[in-house]
C-alpha cells in the first residue's frame, strides 16, 4: 500500500522524522486522506502539503475538525483559501 | 569497546538488572527522599509558625488589656502614694509597652518561617516535576528495553529482518554511542558469528548454575542426567504487565510437566525424555491458539514457549477481546504482547473512556495497547495534565513515540514565549516530538530575532519549527538585506516558502511603483501579490519571469577579490551551523563594530553601513567566528567578509561597503 502515490503526494522534501512518522503510519494517514477525500475536498494535496502534521491525529480527532460545518460552506471555504484549516 | 564487552552490554541492558533501569531507581529513590524530606520540612515550618501565631493571638489579647491601660501613667503619681505596690504598675506597664515590639518580633519569625516554608515546597514542587520526568523517562526506558528485547531475540533466532538503521536507533536509545552502535550492529545483523554463542554460552552456565538438585539433596543417578532449560530471564520483556506473572498452564498437562514452572528451574531428561514434555506442552498451547483461530505455525519456537508459560485464559479473553475489536491478527504473530498482556482489556477501556479515543483509532494504532504497562500509561497521564496539556489532544501516534521529546519541546516553546493554543496543539502536536536537538535549532534562531512565530490571524506558523535552521537563518538574513524584515516577522510561514522569489517580486515591485505594503499600529500589511506569482501576473496583465539579479556565487566570488585574504571567505562559508549557533554567543565582535561606531547606524535587528542593511546577527555571528578562528585576521577586512558573505549585494554595493570600512 502506498497511499502516498495513490494522492499523488511527494513526501521527499519534508522533515525527515516525520516523514518516517507518516511512513510508519500510513494505516492512520491513509484513514484520514480518504476522509477528506470523502467530504469531497479536491485540493487535498494542496492540503496535504501545507498542513501534513495533522494527517497524523487520530482520525476522531481529525473528522471533528471538519465534520461540525456545513458540508458545502465548508468545501467553498477550504477551496477558496486552504488556511482557513487553521482555524477550524 | 570488543566484542565480548558490547555482548555483555547488551545482555546487562535486556536484564532486570539493566543498569539503565537501576539508575532510574537510584534517581527516583533519591527524588522521593528529597521531596519526603522537605514536605517534612514545610509541615514542620507550618506548625511552628501556627504556634508562633496563637502566641500573637494571646498578647493581641492582652493588647486590648493595654489600651484600657493605657491612661495608666496619669494615675501613677496619685498611685505612687500606695508604696510598693505601684513598682508591679511600673513594671506592668513597660511590659503592656513592649507588647507591640514583641508581636513585630514575632511576626517577623512568622515571615521567616513562611519564607523557609516556601523553600521548602519549592523543593517539594522541584522533586515532584522531576518525579514526573522520571516517570516520562523510564516509561521511555523500558520501551527502549522491550524493542532491544525483541531484536535480541530476532537475532537469536538467526532470523533478523530489520535494516542497519533500524538497529543502530534501537541501540542509541539505549544508551550505545554511534561509533559503538555501529559496532553492536554488525554483531546483532551477523548473530552466528558471535551473538549466539555468547547466548547460548550464557545458557549454559544458567544450566549450571540452576542445577542444583531440590532440597540439597544429593543428585541421584537420574538427576544427574538431567539438564535445565530456562528461558533467559533477560527475555522477558520488563513492563508491568510482565511482572504479573501470569499462572503458568496447568490443564491437561501430565505429573511429569508440573516440574516445569516459571519459577523453578524446568528439570527435562537430557536424552530422549527431554523432548517429549515440552513437544506436549507446545502442543498444547498449539491446540489452544488453533482452537481460538490462530495459525500456530505464524509463531516462533520462541513465542510458542513463551506461550506455553502463559496462563491460556489470558490468552483466549485477549483473543477473543482484539478480534472483537476488529483488531487483526497479523499484529498477534507479530508481537506476542497482544496476548499475553493481562492488561489489555483494561488499557484499552483507559484509552477509550479517559482519553476520548475511538475503536477505529485503536484500530490503526493497536502498538499503543502493548507500548506501556496500564499504570505507566496513567502517569504519562499525569504529567501532560500537570504540564498543562489536555491528554485527549495528545494522538496516539505521539503516545507511541514517547512524550518526552513532546514535553521537552512544549516546555521550550513555552521558555521562548511561543504559546500555543489547544487546538494548534491537538493538529500540530507530532511536530513537538520532532528531536529536540533540531528542534531547538530554529527556536535559537527565532529567539535571536526575536520573531514570535505568530501570524497577523493570530495563529502560530507551527511549520517553520520543521525546516531545517540554517534556511531559517539565511532567510531572515536575506529580508533583513532587502529591508522586508517584517514579512518575518507578520508572516513567518512565508519563512516555509523560497524566499529568493519573494525578493525577486518586490524588487520588480520596487521598480514600478507599485505599493505593496501598509503600516499602522504596530502592525505591517502586504499585499497577496508579494507572495504569489499568478496574483501578481493578475494584478500587471502580463507574465513575468523573475530571476535572482545576482547569485552567491557570484557574490562571493567578487567578494573573495575585495579582500587580501580570501581565506576569511572560506572559514565563513564552511562554518558549521553549530558552530554559528555557538558564536552567537562570543563578543569578539563588540572590538570591531566600536572600531567602526562611525560609519554604523543600527536598530535592534540590523546594521545599515554604507546605506547597506545587514542583519546583527549576521555580522556578529561571522565576526565572532572569524576572530576566534583567525586572531590575526584584518579587521576590516574580517568586517567586509561578514557583512558582505553570501548576500545579494551587486558589486557596486560591494566596493562601496568596502570603500565605507576602509578595505581596499
Amino acid at each position: 500500500m502506498n497511499i502516498f502515490n495513490d494522492y499523488d503526494i511527494n513526501i521527499d522534501n519534508i522533515n525527515n522524522e516525520l516523514k518516517d512518522d507518516l511512513e510508519n503510519n500510513s494505516a492512520l494517514v491513509k484513514l484520514n486522506l480518504d476522509y477528506l477525500n470523502s467530504l469531497g475536498i479536491n485540493n487535498i494535496k494542496e492540503i496535504f502539503k501545507r498542513y501534513y502534521p495533522m494527517f497524523l491525529m487520530d482520525n476522531s480527532n481529525f473528522m471533528n475538525v471538519f465534520n461540525k460545518y456545513d458540508k458545502k460552506d465548508l468545501l467553498d471555504k477550504i477551496s477558496k483559501n486552504m488556511t482557513i484549516i487553521e482555524h477550524l | 569497546m570488543d566484542t565480548n564487552t558490547i555482548l555483555d552490554r547488551i545482555n546487562n541492558l535486556i536484564s532486570k538488572d539493566s543498569t539503565i533501569l537501576k539508575g532510574f531507581d537510584d534517581k527516583i529513590a533519591a527524588a522521593t527522599t528529597k521531596k519526603e524530606s522537605a514536605a517534612e520540612e514545610a509541615k514542620s515550618f507550618a506548625s511552628e509558625s501556627n504556634e508562633i501565631q496563637s502566641d500573637i493571638d494571646k498578647i493581641a489579647k492582652v493588647s486590648e488589656l493595654s489600651e484600657r491601660f493605657a491612661n495608666l501613667d496619669a494615675y501613677l503619681p496619685g498611685l505612687k502614694k500606695l508604696g510598693e505596690s505601684t513598682t508591679y504598675i511600673d513594671k506592668l506597664n513597660a511590659e503592656l509597652k513592649r507588647i507591640p515590639e514583641q508581636i513585630e518580633e514575632l511576626e517577623n519569625k512568622i515571615k521567616e518561617l513562611s519564607d523557609k516554608k516556601n523553600t521548602s515546597e519549592q523543593v517539594v514542587k522541584a522533586s515532584e516535576d522531576e518525579l514526573s520526568k522520571l516517570d516520562v523517562d523510564l516509561s521511555d526506558a523500558k520501551r527502549y528495553q522491550s524493542n532491544l528485547i525483541d531484536l535480541i531475540n530476532l537475532a537469536k533466532s538467526g532470523d533478523i529482518n530489520k535494516t542497519r538503521e533500524e538497529v543502530q536507533e534501537t541501540l542509541t536509545h539505549v544508551g550505545f554511542k554511534d561509533e559503538e552502535a555501529v559496532k553492536a550492529a554488525k554483531i546483532i545483523l551477523f548473530p552466528e558469528d558471535d551473538l549466539i554463542p555468547y547466548f547460548n554460552k550464557d545458557k549454559e552456565v544458567k544450566e549450571v548454575k540452576e542445577e542444583t538438585p531440590i532440597d540439597n539433596a544429593e543428585p541421584t543417578e537420574k538427576e544427574e542426567k538431567v539438564s535445565v532449560a530456562v528461558e533467559p530471564a533477560e527475555v522477558t520483556p520488563l513492563t508491568e504487565t510482565t511482572e504479573i506473572n501470569p499462572e503458568p498452564v496447568v490443564e491437561n498437562v501430565s505429573l511429569d510437566d508440573l516440574e516445569i514452572d516459571q519459577n523453578t528451574p524446568e528439570i527435562v531428561p537430557e536424552v530422549n525424555e527431554i523432548a517429549e514434555p515440552e513437544v506436549k506442552e507446545e502442543d498444547s498451547t498449539k491446540d489452544i491458539l488453533e482452537d481460538l483461530g490462530l495459525d500456530a505455525s505464524k509463531f516462533s519456537e520462541d513465542d510458542l514457549k513463551v506461550l506455553s508459560n502463559t496462563n491460556s485464559d489470558i490468552i483466549k479473553e485477549n483473543v477473543d477481546f482484539l478480534i472483537d475489536k476488529d483488531i487483526t491478527k497479523d499484529i498477534i504473530y507479530q508481537n506476542i504482547n497482544f496476548i499475553t498482556d493481562a492488561e489489555i482489556k483494561a488499557k484499552y477501556d483507559y484509552l477509550i473512556n479517559e482519553l476520548n479515543k475511538t475503536k477505529d483509532d485503536i484500530k490503526v494504532n493497536p502498538l499503543i495497547l502493548v507500548s506501556y504497562s496500564l499504570n505507566d500509561f496513567k502517569k504519562l497521564v499525569e504529567v501532560a495534565k500537570n504540564t498543562g496539556i489536555n491528554p485527549a489532544d495528545i494522538a496516539l501516534s505521539i503516545y507511541l513515540k514517547g512524550l518526552q521529546n513532546y514535553l521537552q519541546n512544549y516546555i521550550a516553546l513555552n521558555g521562548a514565549n511561543i504559546i500555543l493554543d489547544s487546538n494548534e496543539l491537538a493538529k500540530f502536536g507530532i511536530i513537538l516530538t520532532i528531536s529536540p536537538l533540531e528542534f531547538s535549532k530554529v527556536l535559537q534562531v527565532v529567539e535571536a530575532y526575536h520573531l514570535t512565530l505568530k501570524k497577523n490571524d493570530g495563529k502560530v506558523a507551527l511549520m517553520v519549527l520543521t525546516k531545517n535552521a540554517k534556511d531559517i537563518y539565511s532567510k531572515i538574513n536575506l529580508l533583513i538585506e532587502n529591508n522586508e524584515f517584517d514579512i518575518a516577522r507578520f508572516y513567518p510561514d512565508a519563512l516555509m516558502n523560497n524566499v529568493n522569489k519573494i525578493i525577486n517580486r518586490l524588487d520588480f515591485i520596487k521598480e514600478n511603483h507599485i505599493p505593496y505594503k501598509a503600516s499602522a499600529h504596530g502592525i505591517t500589511v502586504y499585499q497577496p501579490y508579494v507572495f504569489n506569482d499568478d496574483t501578481l501576473e493578475h494584478i500587471v496583465e502580463k507574465k513575468l519571469d523573475l530571476h535572482d539579479k545576482i547569485s552567491l556565487e557570484e557574490n562571493n566570488s567578487y567578494l573573495s577579490k575585495l579582500v587580501k585574504d580570501e581565506e576569511l571567505v572560506t572559514l565563513l562559508n564552511e562554518m558549521a551551523f553549530d558552530d554559528a549557533m555557538l558564536a552567537k554567543d562570543m563578543d569578539n565582535y563588540r572590538d570591531v563594530i566600536n572600531k567602526y561606531r562611525d560609519v554604523i547606524d543600527e536598530d535592534d535587528i540590523k546594521y545599515s553601513i554604507a546605506n547597506l542593511s545587514i542583519a546583527k546577527n549576521k555580522i556578529n555571528i561571522n565576526l565572532n567566528y572569524l576572530l576566534n578562528n583567525k586572531p590575526d585576521a584584518d579587521l576590516g577586512e574580517a568586517m567586509l567578509v561578514s557583512a558582505a558573505i553570501n548576500s545579494h549585494f551587486s558589486n557596486a554595493e560591494l566596493d562601496s561597503l568596502a570603500s565605507t570600512l576602509k578595505v581596499k
